[in-house]
């Protein structure tokens, strides 16, 4: 039995562990990285795909706080697109399929190049609260760990059980240990729930008739994650992606085994999300439809396996093998591993504060899905706001509390632990309220404030310093450049397709004009100059000339309840207050809200309590 | 304010009690009121139970004051959510004021602000915001139609127009949340589709209840029935004559009703806010200056506009400077005249429209006496069929032979016939009025049109705007207003329904 100090420990090494861990060590402290034996360090156990409509923007927020997703994504990226891009902008967002082999070599090779990170191998069977502050962890072979912080991410693993058809197979991810039931592990605190959640089966590249399919080429005008990488290098040769889709026979099989789909016969409990439904779901729920994509996707360049995203199912292995010969191109595909669903525990997030500490037990924290949450991205998100706030408490620094009105880290993090649902959480940009302005060009702009925060002087820091002075000096540039109303402009306004000029015109005004895009005007007029300056910079100037009027007016309608938002409440005092319903208090009493965005937030709470708490404070 | 937040049992008269009557209604609410009240009641209070009628006395100082009945309404099974006791004491006024009064000599008790039983309701969630509204018109009302829509939003009625608004926009939300969120799992086809459904959904729900709101809400409210006219035409002559009594000072001087005169009549069971104005002229004289402002400004808000002309002293320049569209009823005084023929004809062609010829001033008990068959109104009847006595401007010896000889003079009705004529015009104006379902409160008219007046713009900018995150950004501030009036739609409500209609996820 062996003894060992931390400043934290991280138990787990999927994509919330290795981000909280990898910032703890770049703040400077000592943390031992718990991964079990068996699993891969930031595996994709789902679809090899980072990033996507609000997601994107995520990574990019992840990448500007020094996070490692962004980074570790474009070195294993082979396939990217932009989503949304006859859109607008504000609603584009960044998707790319990695090689998921390679992204977890580069996840481990970053995290054991930092020397504050220690990797072990080994099963948690213990975190021991001993006091505020104060852990002792022990491993299987019953070593300890003593730290001032235990930050669990242990994802599908806690409880987990897998599922296909009948069997029932204990485990986290296919072929993997779990761990067990949280309360044997951490006796501080009990699991709420279980989660569902499901993968396809993966197939055989070789075995697909890729002829008879419709090809997705990797896009490269694709901005890369990573504010360090030239902005349209690939780093790894490009793949295609191919559509299929699932027709009337495909939906007949599945519809047939109704009594032994695992999902509809009452064998499996947990809750998935319905905005990830499996193909039973797609089958019984939307009965009159039978034509579903199914994207093609390698894995990676040295797999053999291609994950056909679209229909993750729990179905008995036989059916599966029905289901999927019935569909285009995969008339003799081989299986490789079974689809399944994984039932797994989850906290009630609403436990958490802020920087997703415990309320009570201080030095605890929860961050990915074990908060009920999916996606790699919210889970990442989550591990880079425990490790910074783990770490500053530690350091006795003030917390880093992010907005929900500058970024999608805010959004997150507020709508995580306000409430306790009751399906798995995904990002939005539905979920934003400021969405003009958290767009994924302007992340810098939005992010630089709260990294400055951790006081560090790295690299990214240096850029990120750079990037605003010259976004400074450009905007400033828009706005005092003037085109005079002359033959010479006007023979190039008409040149450039700009329109008409009959007075003075700034350069901002031209970039609001509504059938120009801003983003090639300025880019044009940049080159005019003969100057060169970084496309990012020049890009997220321009969007913001764009959107600039669009965002102060609604700044201007929503003032009021901007500055309530903003208020922050004394929860206690208004528990006590007898004027507010007792199912109202109660709740308040379990969410403890710290702000009255928090409070308005919560669920069930009601509009008289609202109304009266913002008299309260008025 | 502070009175809405504090947490004290108010007690208030519920019946009224501006004049004697024969039982009143004293309603009590507020935490323990049974212990605080205990002292005043001859009855045990702790005994009784709710719902059930008892008898005591009230009792100050050994003495009783009053034999009353008392009802005891235990929360949350009360109008305000609140214990609630109401007391049936006798109606006295000075009893009544006595017992409150007795009552209020308590600390933790004082008298309610007006409207405080409703906001205690309101904030116990007992009624809801629309429903508050509803009730307040309901008390307020003064005529059938308010009365009627008062009930229909308790009912909830309106409340599920509102509702019909509500689902309509959160669908619209929908569709714009399918545009970014779920594009690659719904297609751009019937992305598109759904939205263009969507939108003109939303526009005939709100093109709907605009309509609606387009009626002055004022006129039916408290509609006010104005008389109008140049100084001196016999505006209050007529006034006077339609109350029946001599309430407007009636002289020969010119601006002799500066300021206007009001009272009520009820036609039909509605009531009416009938107003004499000052006479309209190129005044210099301060007050009388102000008086013809306001005469204008009632003008402008009025129901009904009876305008009164005199042939004589018509002031044709200014006439045409009046908006003449305001007025309903056209009255030509002194038609029966000597030499008014030529003058009333003229004023007739000036006017274009159907003008009531007669002859003021008259004798009202006259009129009672010999109401005259409807021939009277249709034929052509000369001005020596004047009934009533010679007012002050009229010429003695009314009969003037130029006159019988003449061509046919104007058709000159006289007081009573005017009188019903006055009352079936207003009257059936009214009923127009109420048919077309006007929305009464305030509050939501004004973000009716608010939100009416949004959408347009808002259906502007999608006509020239591709960038969905701008027109997103409008629509919230659609949302903002269309709130107001339907509540908050949560985020998570607008996922639901994305998740529940469409096929997410790949």
């Amino acid at each position: 039995m062996e003894k060992s100090t931390f400043d934290i420990v991280v138990v787990g090494a999927g994509h919330a562990g290795i981000e909280a861990a990898w910032m703890v060590g770049n703040i400077g402290l000592k943390v031992a990285l718990i991964n079990l034996p068996g699993v891969q360090i930031a595996e994709t156990p789902c679809n090899p795909a980072i990033g996507g409509v609000g997601k994107g923007q995520l990574v990019r927020e992840i990448d500007a706080m020094g996070g490692l997703m962004g980074k570790i994504t474009d070195l294993s990226a082979i396939h990217y697109k932009v989503l949304n891009e006859s859109k607008g902008y504000a609603v584009q967002s960044t998707r790319v399929q990695v090689d998921k082999e390679r992204y977890s070599v580069f996840a481990e090779k970053f995290l054991r190049e930092n020397k504050n990170i220690s990797i072990i191998s080994a099963k948690v069977v213990k975190i021991n609260y001993i006091a505020a502050d104060c852990f002792e962890i022990r491993l299987e072979n019953n070593d300890l760990i003593s730290s001032k912080a235990a930050i669990v991410c242990t994802g599908t693993f806690l409880n987990g059980k897998l599922h296909i058809g009948a069997e029932q197979i204990p485990g986290g991810v296919f072929g993997c240990d779990r761990s067990d039931s949280l309360i044997s592990i951490c006796p501080v605190i009990e699991a709420s729930k279980r989660f569902k959640t499901g993968t396809p089966a993966r197939i055989c590249k070789s075995s697909i008739n890729w002829s008879k399919l419709e090809k997705q080429n990797s896009e490269p005008t694709a901005q890369n994650f990573h504010i360090l990488h030239n902005d349209f290098e690939r780093f790894n040769q490009q793949i295609t992606c191919y559509l299929t889709r699932t027709n009337q026979r495909t939906m007949e099989i599945i519809r047939r085994n109704r009594n032994i789909a695992p999902l509809y016969n009452g064998q499996i409990k947990g809750i998935g999300p319905r905005y990830c439904p499996s193909i039973e779901d797609k089958a019984f729920r939307y009965q009159d439809r039978n034509e579903h994509h199914i994207f093609l996707e390698m894995e990676g360049h040295e797999l053999d396996s291609v994950y056909p995203n679209g229909i993750s199912t729990s179905l008995p292995k036989e059916v599966q093998n029905e289901f999927i010969h019935s569909i285009v191109g995969l008339e003799d595909a081989q299986i490789l591993k079974y689809g399944y669903a994984v039932e797994y525990d989850v906290v009630d997030p609403t436990v958490l504060n802020f920087g997703l500490g415990h309320k009570d037990f201080h030095g605890l924290y929860f961050a990915g899905q074990i908060n009920g949450t999916s996606g790699y991205e919210e889970a990442a998100a989550q591990g880079v706001i425990s490790g910074i706030n783990a770490s500053l408490k530690i350091l006795n620094k003030a917390p880093i509390i992010f907005s929900r009105n500058d970024c999608y880290l805010g959004v997150l993090i507020e709508d995580i632990i306000t409430n306790d649902r009751d399906e798995p959480y995904r990002l939005f940009t539905a979920r934003a309220e400021n969405r003009l302005f958290i767009r994924e060009d302007n992340t810098i702009n939005r992010m630089h404030c709260y990294r400055e925060k951790l006081g560090l002087h790295q690299d990214i820091d240096q850029f990120q310093n750079n990037y605003i002075n010259y976004f400074n000096l450009l905007e400033e540039f828009a706005e005092s450049y003037f085109f005079k109303s002359n033959d010479l402009i006007m023979h190039k306004f008409n040149n450039n397709g700009y329109g008409v000029i009959d007075a003075r015109l700034s350069l901002s005004e031209l970039l609001k004009r509504a059938h120009l895009d801003p983003v090639k005007t300025l880019s044009q007029e940049i080159s005019d100059q003969l100057v060169k300056i970084d496309y990012k910079i020049i890009k997220s100037v321009a969007i913001s000339q764009k959107y600039r009027g669009y965002i102060t007016k609604a700044n201007n309608e929503f003032e009021n309840l901007n500055k309530l938002d903003a208020l922050k409440i004394n929860w206690k005092l208004i528990a006590e207050n007898e004027r507010i319903s007792n199912e109202c208090r109660q709740r308040i009493i379990k969410t403890k809200p710290e702000s009255f965005s928090q409070l308005r937030r919560i669920n069930g709470i009601r509009p008289a309590t609202i109304a009266y708490v913002a008299t309260m404070y008025n | 304010m502070n009175a809405l937040f504090d947490n004290k049992i108010i007690i208030a008269c519920s019946s009224g009690n501006q004049s004697n009557c024969a039982i009143t209604v004293i309603r009590i609410s507020g935490k323990q009121i049974l212990d605080e009240c205990q002292k005043w009641f001859s009855k045990k209070l702790n005994s009784i139970q709710p719902r059930k009628m008892y008898r005591s006395q009230i009792i100050d100082n050994h003495q009783c004051i009053d034999d009353i009945m008392l009802c005891f309404f235990a929360n949350p099974n009360s109008y305000t959510g609140e214990n609630v006791l109401e007391l049936y004491v006798h109606g006295n006024i000075l009893n009544v004021k006595r017992i409150l009064a007795l009552f209020c000599k308590s600390e933790k008790i004082r008298f309610a602000q007006p409207g405080e039983f409703t906001y205690r309701a309101l904030k116990n969630k007992k009624i809801s915001l629309t429903q508050a509204e509803g009730l307040d018109l309901l008390l307020n009302a003064n005529n059938g139609i308010a009365f009627k829509q008062g009930l229909d939003i308790l009912q909830g009625n309106l409340h599920k127009k509102f509702l019909s608004l509500y689902k309509s926009f959160r669908n619209l939300k929908v569709t714009f949340e399918l545009q970014i969120d779920f594009l690659e799992d719904v297609g751009e086809k019937s992305a598109n589709q759904q939205l263009d459904f969507a939108l003109k959904d939303f526009e005939s729900k709100i093109t709907d209840l605009y309509i609606k709101t387009l009626t002055n809400k004022s006129h039916l409210l408290t509609p006010t029935v104005v008389v109008v006219g140049q100084t001196n035409a016999g505006k209050s002559s007529f006034f006077n004559n339609i109350l029946g009594l001599n309430r407007s000072i009636v002289s020969k001087i010119k601006g002799t009703t500066r300021d206007y005169v009001s009272d009520y009549i009820t036609i039909e069971e509605n009531l009416f806010q009938f107003i004499d104005t000052a006479g309209i002229r190129n005044s210099y004289e301060e007050i009388e200056m102000e008086g013809i402002k306001r005469s204008k400004e009632i003008m402008k808000n009025a129901f009904f506009c009876v305008m009164v002309l005199n042939p004589f002293e018509t002031d044709y320049d200014e006439l045409k400077s009046l908006d003449l569209n305001k007025i309903d009823m056209f009255i030509v005084s002194h038609a029966d005249c000597k030499n008014s023929y030529a003058e009333c004809k003229k004023l007739e062609k000036i006017l274009n429209q159907k003008v009531y010829f007669t002859n003021l001033n008259y004798d009202n008990e006259n009129c009672q006496s010999g109401p005259i068959g409807p021939d009277k109104t249709s034929g052509p009847i000369g001005p020596d069929k004047t009934s009533g006595p010679i007012g002050p401007d009229k010429i003695s010896g009314s009969i003037g032979p130029d006159k019988i000889s003449g061509p046919i003079g104007p058709d000159i009705i006289n007081g009573c016939f005017l009188k019903e004529e006055f009352y079936r015009n207003v009257h059936s104006k009214f009923l127009k009025f109420s048919e077309t379902d006007t929305l009464f409160i305030e509050r939501q008219r004004t973000y009716i049109n608010k939100t009416y007046n949004k959408y347009l713009k808002f259906k502007e900018l999608l006509k020239c705007n591709t960038d969905i995150a701008i027109s997103i950004s409008e629509l919230s501030i659609l949302e903002n207003e269309i709130s107001q009036l339907i509540g908050i739609i949560s985020t998570d409500d607008l996922l639901g329904d994305i998740f529940k209609n469409f096929c997410i996820g790949k």
